[in-house]
């Protein structure tokens, strides 16, 4: 017994000193002296750029410092367009080399050359900084332009619409999201769901990424006089089929989206919003539509695009107000991005 | 699909069995048993001015467990499930899945093994599934809710349930060593699966090895390994687990005097790692955030030889970096993220309800069945000292715990002290006292009729100086009452009631999803919350039971409108063991 009690502690004492004996910190995290105490505004907002030029890759960074780390929310606004884009964190000091505004929104509108205001909100101290600058030029965002309509329709677009009322399938100039000009769709089919489409032809040979990073972006414009028609939307198939884009000029515009060829589908469903909202959609979330081929998404076999307006038809008994109101969802900026989407890009 | 591989190993190796034995009798190779289910709640809140209308589910399920035994070493066991939710109308509300899948046996009357569903538990600091926050120190209280619970959650004693494999072999010695146990498993707590086109989560494997020997006078050893590592070619993600325990054990039994006496000095290590890789070309190519972390301790564990006592006293240093998911991970989430069942939100602003005694006691979605790789979150209110068990990190001291048995009463005392090594957000340090004390009396009386009272009082002390921000000083209660009175033969009627209480404040930790201790979180737990309940118990035959229950339950709550919420439940539940 006596020899047991003994080996047994020291055994124990001989694993404490091999095991424990490194040195270990004093304390773990951050200090709780700085997080819950005082705050106050060390160095004040500073912009490192009042006045950038986006368009020749200016930036701007924002620099403060506070007395303790805070969640922190650093707003900038576009006074004229009302664009946004917002910054987030939790730190002790916002540093110019991280916390870097390239130009870019969080969502359309987009900026313009206009003035701005930034605010640095801090979360739970009830207190904003704020401070100006100047959009001198604006960004530009890289991608593979698919139609910007702001030199009319893309050459080798083919469209077709319904013998409606009212129909709208044509360049307007009123309202563009970016440019000078954007493509309207519109008008009122008493008898079928589809009201018409663009269909624009495509290479995308050159791309070299997969489904998961290829994004369809593009802008939506919803709402006729603050109504929409029911259950309106805008229609997108993307074909890898290899046949003649337009071999067949009795179809309804192309012939590569028939029902045995490689077809691909995504609606934006329902376009129930008024102005402009901004989408960025991932090849891999686009559905088979017709099983002509692989059924494997190849962004680099992607021979041409159709955007469509479609609505439920009054005739159809099943939306009774669709009888005295025209569909409408007019696109712009239909760009194709690798990687990020657009509205990501730095 | 989940299944699809077990299901295949298990018909190889029935299908291999099955051949060999085929002049076994029908009746010995097929039998059947399994467990039906009916529950029912209806819920109301207790308000001042008028009731709530009631909410009401429940379900039906029949788990029938179809056993073969192709042979006299080997079953196939299956748990095929149907549940038809009440409300479901033409098949709607019903589901038919195959809930667990083994298959047992032995090989050469040497080798046991089992593949598929499989229940593990390894050592303290290694795999281990600590009761945690629902434990009663007599195990009556609430049983109905507790066993409903762990039935559906697969919590079985201390084990973790897995799907994998496991075998052990046991071997007699002769010299210095009696006997020799080896044990190893290999199981996959988290599949890989497809997030995207292109993006996989990897798969995650729980491998650990035992071996235990008894050698000749009183001592014996146990070694313990276990890994928890996401497999570098399976996944796409860009931060992958990598985390070794290793754990080993000494004991020396011996008598002294009138007394049984088991010494046990122990001591291991840990890393924690993870692995990066690097999304441009898929390799994994470093490690980051490394972390080791140490344990030892010593521990005497004493029984009276006429069995009429027990008690131990330990002494346990764990290194505030010791990580160890299948000793860490805890039974019940507690995270702000997971959402009651009942009454998820409150007042007149919807306002998240944060989980409280009701939800741990009560509720199935709560209960954690998966190997966490960094630590979660914990309840001050019911556990602040031990909230991972034994292996809770960053704690040194002595725990102690007596248990007295007489015929008509039993009582059990523990207290324990414990210290942090490091200092969270600051360099002074948490000291923290438990001190439990409790007593089950079961009167002979004459009638013949059975009566039971089992209560247990847990207080926890956590205090830490420093400047007033740093300061803390929590005082927690839980104290738990159960009693059972037998009516007419066969019929009790059954009280549970748990309060919990605090005082004082808290500073949670606030981690990233790598475990990385960046923020705190502080909580008042100037709270309560409180259940009762009181029911009648009916045992229809040996294996159909009945019980009819009313709950009342509580929490305070920090909303503008509302400082306290207050509900009822009406529980019937009737469970069959066929």
């Amino acid at each position: 017994m006596k020899k047991t009690t003994i080996f047994l502690p020291m055994a124990t004492l001989l694993t404490f000193t091999l095991t424990l004996g490194c040195s270990r910190p004093d304390a773990e995290g951050p200090a709780i002296d700085e997080l819950f105490g005082v705050f106050e505004v060390l160095d004040s907002l500073e912009l490192t750029n009042l006045s950038p030029d986006f368009s020749i890759g200016e930036t701007v960074g924002f620099s403060c410092e506070f007395s303790k780390p805070v969640d922190w929310t650093l707003s900038i606004v576009g006074m004229e367009t009302g664009s946004a884009k917002t910054l987030q964190g939790f730190s002790r000091e916002l540093l110019p080399e991280q916390e870097v505004w390239f130009g870019n929104c969080d969502d359309v509108p987009f900026f313009g050359a206009e003035p701005c205001q930034v605010v640095l909100s801090i979360e739970g101290e009830g207190q904003e900084l704020t401070a100006d600058l100047v959009v001198e030029g604006t960004k530009v965002y890289d991608g593979i332009e698919v139609a910007s309509f702001d030199d009319g329709i893309p050459s080798g677009a083919l469209v077709w619409h319904q013998d409606g009322g009212n129909m709208t399938f044509e360049l307007a100039q009123d309202e563009a999201l970016q440019g000078g000009q954007y493509f309207k769709m519109g008008g009122r089919v008493n008898w079928d769901w589809s009201l018409g489409y663009i269909d624009i032809p495509l290479d995308m040979s050159a791309v070299g990424v997969g489904p998961d990073d290829f994004y369809l972006n593009l802008g939506v414009l919803g709402g006729l006089n603050g109504e929409f028609a029911t259950d309106q939307y805008v229609n997108i198939l993307l074909s890898e089929s290899e046949a003649p884009f337009d071999d067949n000029p009795s179809n309804n515009a192309s012939d590569i989206f028939g029902g045995d060829m490689e077809v691909y589908k995504y609606q934006i469903r329902p376009v129930d919003w008024e102005g402009w909202r901004f989408f960025d959609i991932s090849y891999s979330d686009f559905e088979v539509k017709s099983e002509g081929g692989n059924n494997l998404r190849e962004p680099s076999q992607i021979r041409g695009i159709r955007l469509g307006l479609q609505a439920c038809p009054f005739n159809s008994g099943n939306c009774p107000d669709n009888g005295n109101i025209a569909a409408r969802a007019d696109l712009d900026y239909v760009t194709f991005t690798e990687g990020i989407p657009l509205l990501e890009q730095e | 699909m989940k299944h699809f591989l077990t299901v295949l190993m298990c018909l190889g190796v029935a299908q291999s069995g099955w051949t060999q034995q085929l002049d076994q009798s029908e009746a010995s190779r097929y039998w059947l048993d399994g467990f039906a289910r009916t529950w029912f709640t209806s819920d109301a809140l207790v308000q001042e001015q008028s009731n709530s209308g009631a909410t009401s589910s429940g379900w039906n399920l029949l788990d029938l467990n179809p056993h073969v035994n192709p042979n006299s070493e080997m079953e196939v066991f299956a748990q095929i499930r149907v549940l038809n939710e009440f409300g479901g109308f033409f098949g709607q509300g019903t589901q038919v899945d195959v809930r667990q899948l083994r298959v047992s046996g032995v090989l050469k009357n040497k080798v046991k093994f089992n593949i598929g569903d499989i229940y593990l538990n390894q050592s303290d600091f290694t795999l281990h599934a600590d009761e945690g926050e629902v434990a009663d120190a007599w195990g009556h209280a609430f049983e109905a809710q507790r066993r409903l619970v762990s039935y559906e959650n697969f919590f079985k004693g201390n084990r973790w349930r897995l799907q994998g494999a496991q075998a052990n072999v046991t071997l007699d010695g002769d010299r210095g060593i009696e006997r020799m146990v080896l044990d190893g498993y290999l199981t996959r707590p988290l599949g890989s699966r497809q997030v995207s086109e292109s993006i996989y989560t990897p798969d995650r494997v729980m491998a650990g090895i035992t071996s235990a020997a008894v050698l000749q006078r009183g001592w014996s050893g146990e070694l313990h390994h276990a890994v928890l590592a996401d497999l570098p070619n399976s996944g796409t993600t860009e931060y992958n687990v990598l985390n070794p325990v290793t754990h080993a054990m000494l004991h020396k039994q011996n008598k002294w005097k009138d007394v049984l006496v088991r010494w046990t000095a122990e001591g291991g290590w840990s890393n924690h790692a993870w692995r990066i890789r690097d999304l441009a070309n898929g390799d994994l190519d470093s490690l980051i955030r490394s972390r080791q972390g140490g344990f030892a301790g010593f521990k005497g564990h004493f029984v009276g030889l006429d069995s009429s006592w027990q008690g131990h006293i330990s002494y346990r240093e764990v290194d505030p970096f010791f990580r160890s998911a299948g000793a860490q991970s805890k039974r019940y989430d507690f995270s702000e993220t997971f959402s009651p069942s009942r009454y998820p939100t409150v007042g007149s602003e919807e306002a998240m309800r944060p989980s409280s005694l009701f939800d741990l006691m009560s509720d199935i979605n709560m209960g954690n069945q998966s190997i966490s790789p960094t630590l979660m979150s914990i309840a001050p209110l019911f556990d602040n000292v031990m909230p991972f068990g034994r292996a809770t990190p960053n704690r040194r001291g002595v725990e102690l715990a007596v248990e007295k048995f007489y015929p008509e009463v039993k009582w059990k005392f523990d207290g324990s002290r414990f210290a942090e090594l490091t200092g969270q957000g600051t360099t002074e340090l948490r000291l923290f006292r438990t001190v439990g004390f409790g007593f089950e009396w079961t009167p002979l009386a004459s009638s013949g009729r059975d009566f039971r009272l089992s209560v247990h009082e847990r207080l926890q002390h956590t205090k830490r100086g420093g400047s007033e921000l740093e300061a803390l000083d929590l005082l927690t209660s839980n104290l738990t009452v159960s009693a059972e009175m037998e009516l007419l033969p066969q019929c009790s009627i059954e009280c549970s009631g748990r309060h919990a209480m605090g005082n004082g404040h808290e500073f949670l930790n606030v981690r990233s999803d790598l475990g990385e201790l960046y923020n705190f979180q502080r909580v008042e737990l100037n709270t309560q919350a409180w259940m009762t309940s009181v029911g009648v118990r009916y045992d229809l035959s040996k294996d159909v039971l009945a019980r009819l229950q009313w709950n009342l339950w509580g929490q305070d709550l920090e909303l503008e409108n509302q400082s306290r919420l207050r509900a009822s439940q009406v529980f019937i539940v009737i469970s069959a063991t066929l």
